[in-house]
This record gives structure tokens, sequence and C-alpha cells, in this order.
């Protein structure tokens, strides 16, 4: 099986890899994202807008109270794609490929 | 891809992982620093009143729920669901207590406290945790023993850890600001 490239960027798969340990149906919110990876805004916007485009993400727009928020939650397809990177990886380290 | 490469990029998202773990901290240490202020209050300042004690329970489910719905706003979780579930009946069965009153006699603290250990361990299973499940399992060990064998410093023991788990909770909680 070949390597997802879009989560093979690390910053991607850190952020994939935090999403997924937060379990199924889990949203959480862009500051707190952004505080908990130690990225910026942009940066983090970047690679979010692009796993969003790829399906893997779900990103939504809302309020609390009046503050715009933004929350951002795993999909299935991303969920599946984490987890096939991470055998795949697991399987190299282990000598099983190249 | 050479092996290296790949054992980096796993450590990524092995830190990803364990980033995402302690995604709750925060609100756990404002909630250790919230519980350890009313035992500390409780224990310390009004160890035989009940009245106190009802009014001191209360208020400390109020601001941990209160705390829970601020904390919501930022990250929901599956584990965050059952946690808020799982205290609302931990709530639930010490309000029975309180109400048992007198008829539960010298042992209400006793009860009480191991409810608080268990729903602690619980927290610690949904949130896979094993530091809660150790620290509930440590906090009804010491309750049951204390209780049995020096009976006299019960109260003055409890508002020393209530002190301690404020300061360490307080402690997290600035610490976790940067």
């Amino acid at each position: 099986m070949a390597f997802d490239e879009l989560i093979h960027q690390p910053t991607r798969l850190k952020l994939m890899a935090y999403l997924a340990r937060l379990g199924p149906d889990a949203r959480v919110e862009f500051k707190k994202l952004q505080r908990d990876l130690d990225l910026t805004e942009g940066n983090l916007s970047r690679h979010l807008t692009k796993l969003e485009e790829a399906g893997y993400l779900r990103v939504e727009k809302g309020f609390v109270g009046r503050r715009p928020r933004t929350w951002v939650g795993l999909t299935g397809k991303g969920r599946d794609a984490f987890l096939a990177h991470v055998k795949e990886l697991e399987r190299l380290v282990k000598g099983e490929g190249t | 891809m050479s092996r290296e490469e790949a054992k980096d990029l796993l450590h990524a998202a092995r830190e990803g992982e364990t980033l995402a773990s302690r995604a709750l901290d925060p609100f756990l240490s404002r909630l250790l620093a919230v519980w350890g202020a009313v035992y500390a209050l409780g224990y310390g300042l009004f160890p035989e009143s009940g009245e106190a004690w009802a009014g001191l329970a209360v208020a400390g489910f109020a601001l941990s729920f209160y705390l829970g719905g601020r904390e919501a706003r930022h990250l929901r979780t599956g584990a965050g669901r059952k946690l808020a579930l799982l205290w609302s009946a931990f709530g639930l069965d010490l309000v029975a207590l309180l109400l048992a009153g007198e008829r539960l006699a010298a042992g209400r603290p006793l009860a009480i406290n191991l409810l608080v250990a268990l729903a602690w361990m619980a927290s610690g299973v949904v949130l896979e945790r094993s530091g809660l499940l150790l620290a509930g399992a440590l906090f009804a060990l010491a309750n049951a023993l204390v209780f049995a064998l020096f009976p006299a410093l019960y109260a003055p023991l409890l508002a020393g850890a209530g002190l301690l788990a404020l300061l360490f909770g307080l402690y997290r909680g600035i610490r976790g600001l940067r």
C-alpha cells in the first residue's frame, strides 16, 4: 500500500493523530487546536484547508454567544486514512517494506 | 522512505496523540482546585456541620458543571459527555447520602469519600488516564485506613489533603497557562 502524501507531512500527521486520539465525533475549537499543537494561525489554517479539501476533516463555523468560532473534527475517511498511514509506517519501521 | 524517516514520522504521530490525551488537563486542574477548596474548607472549618457540607458540595458541583460547560466550548468528545453523565450520577448519590443524614452517623464522611474515590477511578477509566485511577484507589485505601485506625485524625488529614489538592490544582493550572 502507498503512503498518503497528504498526511505524510509531519505537522499534518501530528494534527491527524491529535484528532484521532480524541475519538470519533470529537470536535475541537480552532484556538485550542492552535494552542495545543503550538502552531501559528496561518500555518494551522493552511493545513486544515488541505485536509478539509481531501475530505479528511470537517470544519464548521458558528457562534458561541456573539463570538465566532471554528470547530474541527476528523471524518470517517480521515480516520481510515490516518490509521492506514500509521500502519504503513509501522510496517516500514519493522522492516517489512521499503 | 528510509526506516529512520518512518520512525520520525511515527514519533510525530505519537506526539499528537499524547497532546490529545492531555487536552483535558487544564480543566482537570481547575476541578482539582475546586474540590481541594471544598475539602480544605469543609474538613478544616466545618467537619461536623452537615448543612455547611451540603452547601459546599452544591457550590462545588455548580462550579464544576460551569467549568465543564466552559470547556465544552473548546472541546467536545465522547469521553467528555460520558464524564458529565458520570459526575451527574455521582452528584445524585451524594445527595442521597446527605439526605440519609444522621442514620449513617459517623460513617457518612467515609461513605461520601469512598464515593468520591469511585468517581475518580471511573473518570480514569473513561479518560483512559491511569493516574486518575491510581489516585482514586489510593484515596479510597487511605480513607478506610485512617477512618479505622486514626479516627481523630480523619478530618484534619482530609483538610490537609484538600489544601494540597487546591495548591496542586492551582499550580498545574497556572503552569498550563505558560
